[in-house]
């Protein structure tokens, strides 16, 4: 691993995937782009507000017989709250996203082919879709449970994107008979698909969970 | 890494740990019942209020473990649906999420939150192969008071529809609003294991003794009946003294008996500096209970270790003090070898209420010289020091208490009895 430091404040940044351009600072915030052994600075995150996630960056997950470590984390907010999503680098190269929510967790993988679906395509250009929507996907049916319209609070780790505090998204969240997910995600510029699975996190067989004060970290997910 | 933070209410400045950072939006003041946003660093009050604290069943911030998982009560919600009042308890642990407890009519059911759909029609649902029939038609479900905090944005008289599903004990609760719908499953607890978890039991005592009180009604016509004990009721006084000590044995048993037990070992240098150390929780299940704490020390001589324990109760921070000193000295004088003394000692505590305790304690050793002991320790030598074994349980039985009160029963029939008995004479 080669050392790398922050254009702006010096610290060592560490790089967790190479395969990531983008690193926030942990000291400063800073927002660093990376291009090979060159770092420059672009700009400044806002400091993540406190949560009690267990989660931490560094945290490894092996969900399926793959193991997966959290390089990254953005945070989004929306008018009632807020939620994480956490990039996970797999040890066989493939990338993939935690959604973190109400003590719950969303395993998701991108899926173009979802956005093939007539009504998904009336979505990515621009049109709404109701709570309760059915979607035909991946062999299942899906119903929309949950629209939110959401504002990056920031990031940290390294993101395959900068996070600023001005990228606005729609976020559609569907759930179908068989504890499958899917989730679709429109911001200016385009729209993603995402094809996944509910988990609890003692089904994601973590390990280095974050230790929060007061509690123990449960022999289950140790 | 800490899992409170705390804030000042805007509207009666009393502070709130939030406890569930991050994932809270909604904290409903537990002093004076304010509604606050917290999804935003800053707190910016919806609703206020001037309300009296409730005094509920599982307090917020109280901790039991259900299904292997411990959690804490985080939040309360009275509802309504305009033919029923319940109340719901939202749960919290940090590795587990969010889970419910819906109290009504002294019925309690355990809630978890559903990712796979149930699939079907008004009448009826399917639920991992299981079908479920439905309890009542939609039913707008008001949220009439609020306390503690809560994921989503909660407020007084906030409104949802809501059906129920029911196969069984085990129900499942869809509710819904515009935009976000949910399902629950709902499985049925035991108040009273519910009760226990948390340790907010009522005293078990209750049943017990009232069986041992119709036997010992039984046996005691018998014993009326009996030649020479009917001329007067002093045979009732007797009876009345034997049924109500063993009574209150049993009812100290129950009380006293230990429910839980925790052991911790200290090493003091003696004439050293004090040392504190904690002994371990304890949970007082019980409205009152008996904390013993036994204190034994390796073998020394002429030596003294105070010990000062401290109660400290984790939700409210008050301490219950005591102390207690394990001392052994040995000599020779003019009668011979004397010894003094044990390397044991015992203190109780009476009457500690329910809750959660640290127990800490201070100790140090002391050395103590009668002028002709030589002191073992040289300063060239490591210092001396010894081990002090603390043990902790919740419960003992303080036996002088017992015995004043077979003298405060027995004392005035035996004193007529013996009169009598002079006078036949």
């Amino acid at each position: 691993m080669s050392r790398l430091n922050c254009p702006s404040c010096g610290s060592e940044v560490p790089l967790r995937s190479a395969a990531m351009p983008y690193t926030v600072c942990s000291y400063c915030q800073t927002l660093v782009l990376r291009d090979g052994e060159d770092l420059r600075a672009i700009g400044k995150t806002a400091v993540l507000p406190f949560d009690v996630s267990p989660i931490q960056l560094g945290t490894t997950v092996t969900p399926d017989d793959v193991l997966f470590m959290v390089v990254g984390r953005v945070r989004w907010g929306w008018s009632d709250g807020s939620w994480n999503e956490w990039l996970l680098q797999g040890s066989d190269g493939q990338a993939c996203w935690l959604g973190e929510a109400m003590g719950s967790f969303m395993l998701l993988k991108e899926l173009p082919a979802v956005l093939d679906v007539p009504l998904t395509a009336q979505f990515a250009a621009g049109g709404a879709l109701e709570r309760g929507t059915e979607l035909q996907a991946a062999g299942r049916t899906f119903r929309a449970t949950d629209i939110k319209e959401a504002q990056c609070l920031g990031g940290e780790g390294d993101l395959p994107f900068p996070t600023p505090p001005d990228w606005t998204m729609t976020s559609i969240d569907f759930r179908s008979q068989d504890g499958a997910a899917l989730n679709l995600q429109r911001d200016r510029e385009r729209t993603q698909a995402w094809l996944g699975g509910y988990y609890d996190l003692a089904d994601l067989k973590p390990a280095n969970l974050r230790t929060i004060e007061g509690w123990t970290i449960p022999e289950a997910v140790r | 890494m800490t899992a409170a933070h705390s804030i000042s209410c805007p509207s009666c400045g009393g502070t709130i740990a939030i406890k569930a950072a991050g994932y809270s939006v909604t904290v409903a003041c537990q002093y004076c019942g304010s509604v606050l946003d917290v999804a935003n660093p800053d707190v910016k009050v919806i609703e206020e209020y001037h309300q009296a604290a409730l005094s509920l069943p599982l307090p917020i911030g109280s901790r039991g473990t259900l299904f292997d998982v411990e959690w804490e009560v985080v939040g309360y919600l009275s509802r309504s649906d305009g033919a029923a009042n319940w109340s719901e308890y939202l749960l919290f642990n940090p590795y587990g999420g969010y889970r419910w407890l819906v109290h009504a009519e002294g019925d309690w059911q355990y809630g978890t939150m559903l990712f796979d759909q149930p699939d079907g029609d008004n009448d009826s649902v399917t639920w991992r192969g299981r079908r479920f029939t439905r309890d009542y038609p939609p039913a707008a479900t008001t949220t009439d008071r609020v306390v503690g905090e809560f994921y989503w944005r909660v407020r007084a008289r906030d409104t949802v529809q809501a059906m129920t599903y029911s196969r069984g004990d085990e129900t499942l609760s869809v509710e819904w609003s515009a935009d976000e719908s949910n399902w629950t499953q709902l499985v049925r607890v035991h108040e009273h294991d519910l009760l226990v978890a948390f340790g907010r039991a009522a005293t078990p005592a209750g049943s017990r003794p009232a069986r041992v009180n119709s036997f010992m009604s039984r046996m005691g016509s018998r014993y009326q009946e009996a030649d020479g004990m009917r001329e007067s009721d002093l045979s009732l006084m007797f009876l009345l003294a034997a049924g109500t000590s063993i009574l209150i044995l049993l009812i100290m048993a129950a009380f006293g008996y230990g429910t839980s037990s925790v052991t911790n070992s200290v090493q003091i240098t003696v004439d050293g500096p004090e040392q504190s150390a904690t002994v371990g929780s304890l949970t007082i299940n019980r409205p009152y209970q008996f904390v013993t704490v036994t204190a034994s020390t390796t073998d020394f001589t002429n030596r003294w270790v105070d010990l000062d324990y401290s109660l400290v109760n984790r939700e409210t921070q008050q301490s219950i003090e005591a102390s207690g000193t394990v001392e052994y000295y040995a000599g020779r004088d003019s009668d011979g070898n004397w010894t003094e003394g044990s390397h044991q000692t015992t203190t109780k505590f009476a009457g500690v209420p329910r809750g959660t305790y640290d127990i800490v304690v201070d100790t140090s050793a002391h050395t103590w010289s009668d002028g002709t002991y030589q002191s073992a320790s040289s300063p060239w030598s490591a210092p001396e020091s010894i081990s002090v074994y603390i043990k902790a349980d919740a419960g003992g039985l303080i036996w002088s208490n017992y015995i004043a009160l077979l003298v405060g029963l027995f004392g005035l029939p035996g004193l007529i009895a013996w009169y009598r008995s002079r006078g036949e004479n």
